[in-house]
């Protein structure tokens, strides 16, 4: 008896208790959907990287180089970010995977943000990363929820810029 | 010679046509030596222009030049230092035609000088002014099509291509001045707004 009192009890409060806390995680959507872009540095320019979430290569990196580099800037999982700060200029960049790899040179212009995608597509026996120009209109409309790559899954330098001390 | 500050400059574009264009800057000292005045436009100045050539993800090549027009005038507290119409060259700096797997074509493009009179307006912060969710960079992406296709029936989605992407002339973009600019201009021009406040 005293035990079905007692799951009584739970049941009566288990409505209550999940209706207090869904305004919370509302909150927290919200504020996560706020994302607030960085301004570049003096002098400088930026590019936002980023890849929405999904199922299609969902366990897939999508690692993304400077041209003819061996070492990654990062590698973007599904539904990550990172922010790559460079001086103003061409910069070219690739995205590798088992089966290709995809290039794109960009203009990095003095005080602005671009925005690069990249996607997993279909390939013959594994997904390809794919890279392709962006802008910020897409950025925040098919990217909700804005989750910066982790620190250990970036070169030094971008890591710098992303989690500075 | 008074050199007007760009501290809070007034930087007006209007699509009509400027009633007076601006004095040539090398033109002027000569003309009025005494009552010219120099008038500074700031870099990052806004500018809108249009691309004046057909250029695509099909049948571009990074590195191209390709002509630019400045679509509005460029005025400064009332003064129309840069008019409507003068021409410049703009350049492709990535292109890629739409490949396999429904990924689109990409093209990227830089603003590089407008010419006026000789001298060269350097730009840069090339953007498309695009409307909803057209992005003109890129061409129709066909990745999730192609996913999904392969999902259901196998590797044939691996053969959905993407669109690419076209831009046709005419097509306006903003840009930005590169550098801080100074326009030589009758004195009575530059005053003129001030007077009338």
């Amino acid at each position: 008896m005293k035990k079905f009192l007692v799951a009584l009890a739970f049941a009566a409060a288990a409505p209550v208790a999940m209706t207090a806390s869904a305004p919370a995680a509302l909150a927290q959507d919200k504020a996560e959907g706020e994302f607030k872009i960085p301004t570049p540095p003096e002098g400088k320019g930026q590019v936002i990287f980023y890849r929405t979430g999904g199922i299609s290569g969902a366990a897939l990196g999508c690692a993304v180089f400077d041209a003819g580099a061996e070492d990654k800037l990062s590698s973007l999982g599904a539904g990550k970010y990172f922010v790559l700060v460079s001086d103003p200029g061409p910069r070219s960049f690739t995205v590798k995977s088992l089966e290709a790899k995809d290039a794109m040179t960009l203009e990095i212009e003095e005080g602005e943000t671009q925005f690069v995608r990249c996607k997993i597509k279909a390939g013959f026996m594994s997904g390809r990363a794919d890279i392709a120009p962006s802008n910020e209109s897409e950025f925040r409309s098919k990217y909700k929820t804005a989750k910066l790559v982790d620190a250990d899954d970036m070169s030094a330098e971008v890591k710098a810029m992303n989690y500075p001390q | 010679m008074l050199l007007l500050q760009a501290a809070a400059p007034e930087i007006t574009q209007s699509g009509e046509n400027p009633a007076v264009d601006a004095i040539p800057a090398e033109a002027a000292p000569d003309a009025a030596p005494h009552t010219a005045t120099e008038v500074l436009l700031p870099k990052a100045t806004p500018v809108v222009i249009a691309v004046d050539k057909e250029v695509g993800s099909k049948i571009s090549v990074a590195g191209e030049m390709f002509p630019i027009r400045l679509a509005q005038p460029v005025e400064l507290d009332g003064v129309s230092l840069l008019p409507a119409g003068i021409t410049g060259e703009g350049q492709v700096v990535h292109a890629k035609k739409a490949g396999m797997a429904g990924s689109a074509g990409e093209l990227i493009l830089a603003a590089r000088y407008l010419d006026y009179h000789g001298r060269r307006i350097e730009l840069r912060s090339f953007k498309f002014i695009e409307e909803g969710d057209e992005i003109l960079s890129r061409g129709k992406n066909n990745v999730d099509l192609a996913s999904a296709t392969n999902a259901a029936i196998g590797p044939l989605g691996f053969f959905i291509s993407g669109g690419n992407t076209t831009i046709a002339p005419g097509t306006l973009a903003s840009a930005k001045t590169k550098n801080d600019e100074t326009f030589a201009v009758p004195a009575e021009t530059a005053a003129a707004p001030e007077e009338v406040k």
